[in-house]
């Protein structure tokens, strides 16, 4: 059954835009009927991940998943409230876009896409690259290493969760503020221009400044250390495993690396220390 | 929910901005497919290595007039990002700039560290600094040069300062943090927040970070830098790219510095431990109690001429933070330089990058 949580009134009409517009509609329609989607495909692979990783009867025993679903369910209702927003703003740009060509407003819904404010907040992008790391193999031979492996998986699930409703709770304030300085702000002659610059423009600067301020917050700097901290964990979690089977098959382990690493810094910083004793000593013996 | 209205729609403009768009788009494909990265090269002033240890470089410029200041200049950048940015393009080059005015240049290279320099300190970039310091001393028969210290480099500079005085005959800071917590000082919104955001994490949270990576990812910086002008990089390749694509010299331009941004090096662990948590978050050279090798940096020791330049709308490096040196430093010749633009815009913007160089100059001309 298709869900919606864009109103009827709110959802998009045909203009003389179509090809822009059309990417805003599949953008409304993906979250109207994605939202739900997404954290019911959410569940169902942690849930498919766990019974892979330790049988049916181990899964409740593994990890605390109840912090993820209260974050689903508060990071849904962020989301649906800036679906509602945003469809409305596709609605008006429907009607002011006509005469624009497809490819100079295609980037549009980018700009206009609360999704799109996860990705460009960079740390997470930066956290996303430093997550990644060696897969699940050879399952059921090391269940506690795996265990913390998943649980750390699901903790940064949640944290990313969490920040994403930060995130979506930014883009909404922005998305009102813009809507209301159209509407009865001073900008209104300059935006109701029909310039489709005139209006990103006005845009950019209305969701900067709200993306700035809200990284000034308390809410966001703890969002983004737990997050930062939940990605590191992952990390960790992942190399211990990763050196289980290092051992097994004598491949070095991260951990014996570094020693060497090590090493081989103190044994330079003495090779530094001795060429320049020795160069000390010439030139005092002329 | 916010009131909403339907925009109106003014045809004749609309018009003239598709049709500007398309012609600018043409103009763009076309340059697309003409443009090689061979043409998009950086760092390209004629330089000699005469140096070189475990992964430091150590260059010289070939001059490109007559020499105008004897004592020569080394350029330190730091570790976060790399010294090509002070010699970025023909046109807007610092490195070109003062080897016009007759400068003597050397610049340090650091390298490409990785997880194999985890270990690796700010005291041996110190010993690499004095490596060098002692190189050029040596080629030139002389005992003390002019050092040049570049954001981070600044600070590796100072501390050398300090613990080397006997070897610095001037110093030239430029967008170089000093007292880490003076971007209190000021409300402007966007500026400092990597400080905001750094005094955010715990200590553990740091530790934790380099025994998971091993360094400070220089992807990660960059989506920290990149956090900083957060609706910028949704426009950067749309908006922005749209106003250069059909201008060669400015499409250039735009691809040199992406090119410069794309090479972010790895922070050495041990190192940016230091960096975020004694600096950053502790704040230790400015109240003193910040140590290299076991010995404390103190800014009194610097008594050499100090000319200290900070960019006016640094968001990155706030110019009070910089600006904090006037009184904690040892020395009588004590300047500032304040010029406008930000953080890289004071090298390539082209008024900055121009007063800068000429500054820089001057002030080691009368000091020379």
């Amino acid at each position: 059954m298709e869900r919606s949580a864009v109103p009827p009134e709110s959802r998009p009409e045909s203009s003389g835009f179509p090809n822009a517009l059309g990417a805003f509609q599949a953008f409304g329609d993906m979250w109207a009927r994605g939202s739900q989607a997404f954290f019911e495909g959410q569940q169902k692979w942690l849930g498919d991940l766990a019974k892979a990783t330790f049988g049916e009867h181990k899964i409740a025993a593994q990890a605390d998943t109840s912090g993820f679903k209260a974050a689903q369910e508060a990071y849904s209702a962020a989301l649906n409230k800036a679906m509602s927003l945003s469809a409305a703003l596709m609605k008006n740009f429907g009607a002011a876009s006509g005469g624009a060509t497809e490819a100079e407003t295609s980037f549009l819904p980018k700009m206009f896409d609360p999704q799109a404010w996860w990705a460009a907040a960079p740390n997470l992008e930066g956290v996303a690259r430093l997550q990644e790391g060696p897969q699940l193999a050879d399952v059921g031979q090391v269940e506690r290493k795996f265990a913390a492996v998943y649980s750390a998986m699901v903790t940064l699930r949640q944290r990313s969760l969490e920040h994403q409703m930060v995130m979506t709770n930014a883009w909404t304030r922005a998305a009102n503020k813009f809507m209301t300085r159209l509407g009865t702000g001073a900008d209104a002659a300059k935006a109701f221009s029909g310039s489709w610059r005139d209006l990103s423009s006005l845009w950019i600067q209305v969701a900067n400044d709200e993306l700035i301020a809200t990284q000034r917050t308390e809410e966001y700097l703890a969002s983004q250390r737990n997050l930062l901290k939940a990605s590191t964990e992952l990390r960790i979690a992942q190399q211990e495993l990763a050196a289980f089977y290092s051992e097994m098959f004598g491949i070095p382990t991260r951990v014996e690396i570094d020693d060497v690493h090590k090493t081989l810094t103190d044994l330079r910083r003495e090779v530094r220390a001795l060429k320049r004793s020795k160069s000390g000593n010439e030139d005092a013996h002329g | 929910m916010a009131e909403t209205s339907t925009f109106a729609l003014d045809p004749a403009r609309a018009f003239a901005e598709a049709k500007g768009f398309s012609e600018r788009l043409a103009q763009g494909t076309k340059l697309f497919g003409e443009v090689k990265d061979e043409d998009v090269q950086i760092a390209t002033t004629p330089k000699d290595e005469i140096w070189r240890q475990d992964k430091v470089t150590l260059y010289h410029y070939r001059p490109l007039a007559e020499r105008n200041v004897q004592t020569p200049v080394l350029i330190a950048y730091g570790l976060v990002g790399r010294y090509t940015m002070v010699d970025l393009q023909e046109d807007r080059s610092l490195v070109r700039n003062l080897l016009n005015f007759g400068v003597d240049l050397y610049v340090v290279d650091w390298g490409n560290p990785n997880r194999a320099d985890r270990y690796v300190t700010l005291e041996d970039y110190d010993t690499y600094l004095d490596e060098c310091v002692d190189v050029i001393a040596r080629r030139h028969g002389i005992e003390r040069i002019n050092l040049l210290g570049i954001c981070e480099g600044g600070v590796l500079t100072t501390c050398y300062a300090a613990l080397h005085p006997e070897k610095v005959r001037n110093m030239v800071l430029t967008i170089t943090p000093i007292d880490f917590h003076a971007d209190k000082l000021s409300d402007r919104p966007g500026h400092g927040f990597i400080n905001v955001w750094t005094r955010s994490l715990e200590a553990e949270d740091v530790d934790r970070m380099i025994d998971a990576y091993g360094v400070l990812p220089g992807e990660f910086m960059g989506s920290v830098f990149s956090m900083m002008t957060p609706m910028r990089s949704m426009t950067k390749y749309n908006l922005d790219l749209l106003d250069v694509v059909d201008d060669r010299k400015k499409f250039l331009n735009f691809l040199r510095m992406e090119k410069w941004i794309a090479d972010r090096p790895h922070h050495p662990g041990e190192a940016a431990k230091q960096w975020l948590k004694d600096l950053y978050q502790e704040n230790k050279l400015v109240d003193g109690t910040f140590e290299l090798g076991g010995r404390p940096v103190d800014l009194k020791n610097i008594t050499c001429p100090v000319l200290n330049v900070y960019a006016k709308d640094d968001h990155i490096i706030p110019p009070a933070t910089s600006k904090a040196l006037a009184s904690k430093v040892g020395s009588s010749d004590y300047s500032e330089l304040g010029l406008p633009g930000g953080h890289v815009g004071v090298f390539v913007g082209g008024k900055a990058q121009a007063l800068l160089g000429s500054g820089i100059a001057d002030w080691l001309a009368k000091r020379d």
